[in-house]
């Protein structure tokens, strides 16, 4: 449940950078120009965030095994 | 070491088209065009013109308005003024509409190219009966070529999307395809350990297709104005997750291993035909309404958008994320048998 709630913060946290579209197109500038640019941004940390995270509760669950083993 | 290269090639190509994917630039283009007057017949008119990756300065500029739909009716500006690499102000002569109220606008330099924006300028003035000027630009077709991501309307930079969010769905459908594969295996052989591989290479495809959802909802948002659209494959792409998410619920609430094993092989074939048939097939049927590329009538990514710059990205993109994908299921499957065998003790 601590994980799915994760999860959902992460996309919460996420979000905010997509909908300052037109607010912030200085803020993006300097990056590659164009405020769009932002949307890969947020797409990349999806991503990358995603998997990091099914990879630590991969993580969680070899340990409980290694735990389990030495019983 | 020996079987561990495919692991570092797929993550070699995840890394190559995170690098090229966002490192190559997207080619120059039109942003704004705004006119100081409502008419353009009754007196000269000002353009300001805002370029994006453009080098205005950088070689001498024509700046023409294109009058009709086939591009045949052109008058060139009479002053072009160069603010810096982005801005150029054009003065234009008076000029009639010729049937629409509606001038192209296109901007040619020998380091950009020739740029073109359509219904760039809108005009209060309808047709009349004047005749209208038409002048030739010298257009050198192959200048301005270089090796750039394509300028879109719409999507700009977040074309580059192409290489993050589309090769989530391409590993989801090669992982459910591999998981299917070994479910069928099993229902021949009745051997667990297919079972096992493709029970874990499901749980894996679930995690791509759930990331595939919120990074297309992200894209959405910026190019479509909405996080979630009305559209065939939006929706389609949602039933076949709920599909397989049913498919965990369905599998974890059964205690016998052989029952459990046939029935979920058999509900896998089942997801997986319909899921071919929603994402593959409904949305690419004539007359379906939705707006993602090579579907319903919609241009695909074909000649014009996956270009030959884009094409090697993508294509590696797509292999990275498979081999990935894969990756991750066989770690899963070792767990998985790992935990079985001590439990067995």
């Amino acid at each position: 449940m601590k994980q799915i709630a994760l999860f959902i913060l992460m996309i919460v946290l996420a979000s905010p950078l997509a909908a300052q579209q037109s607010v912030d197109d200085k803020l993006y500038e300097s990056l590659h120009g164009h405020a769009s640019f932002h949307a890969v941004f947020t797409v990349l940390f999806i991503i990358l965030g995603g998997i990091l995270f099914y990879l630590f509760r991969l993580d969680r669950k070899v340990s409980r095994l290694e735990k389990d083993l030495k019983k | 070491m020996k079987q561990n290269w495919w692991k570092i090639a797929g993550s070699l190509l995840v890394v190559f088209s995170l690098i090229a994917g966002l490192q190559i630039r997207v080619k120059p283009g039109l942003l704004n065009t705004v006119s100081d007057h409502a008419s353009t017949s009754e007196a000269p008119f000002k353009v300001s013109i805002s370029g994006y990756n453009t080098n205005f300065s950088q070689a001498e500029n024509q700046v023409w308005l294109v009058n009709d739909t086939l591009r045949k009716i052109k008058t060139c500006a009479s002053k072009i003024t160069v603010t810096d690499d982005q801005h150029i102000i054009a003065e234009f002569p008076p000029v009639a509409p010729a049937a629409d109220p509606v001038f192209g606008l296109a901007v040619y330099n020998a380091a950009d190219g020739l740029l073109f924006k359509p219904s760039a300028i809108n005009t209060a003035d309808t047709f009349k009966a004047v005749i209208i000027q038409s002048c030739t630009p010298k257009v050198d077709v192959n200048a301005g070529k270089q090796f750039a991501f394509p300028f879109r309307y719409v999507l700009y930079e977040s074309i580059r999307n192409l290489f993050f969010h589309v090769p989530m769905w391409f590993c989801m459908i090669a992982l459910l395809t591999w998981s299917v594969f070994n479910h069928i295996r099993y229902l021949r052989t009745f051997n667990a350990k297919y079972d096992v591989i493709a029970d874990q290479t499901i749980r894996t495809g679930i995690l791509f297709g759930i990331l595939g959802l919120i990074t297309g909802s992200v894209w959405a948002r910026v190019t479509w104005g909405a996080w979630w659209v009305d559209d065939v494959k939006l929706n389609g792409a949602a039933i076949t997750m709920l599909a397989y998410l049913a498919y965990v619920v369905l599998r974890n609430s059964m205690e016998d291993k052989e029952k459990r094993a046939r029935i979920s092989a058999i509900y896998s074939i089942f997801a997986y035909v319909m899921m071919i048939a929603l994402l593959g097939i409904l949305p690419r049927l004539k007359g379906t309404d939705t707006l993602h590329p090579g579907n319903g009538g919609n241009p695909g990514f074909n000649q014009y958008d996956l270009d030959s710059t884009m094409r090697p990205v993508f294509y590696s993109a797509v292999a990275g994320w498979v081999i990935i994908g894969l990756w991750i299921a066989q770690i899963r499957t070792r767990i998985h048998n790992l935990k079985e065998a001590s439990e067995n003790q």
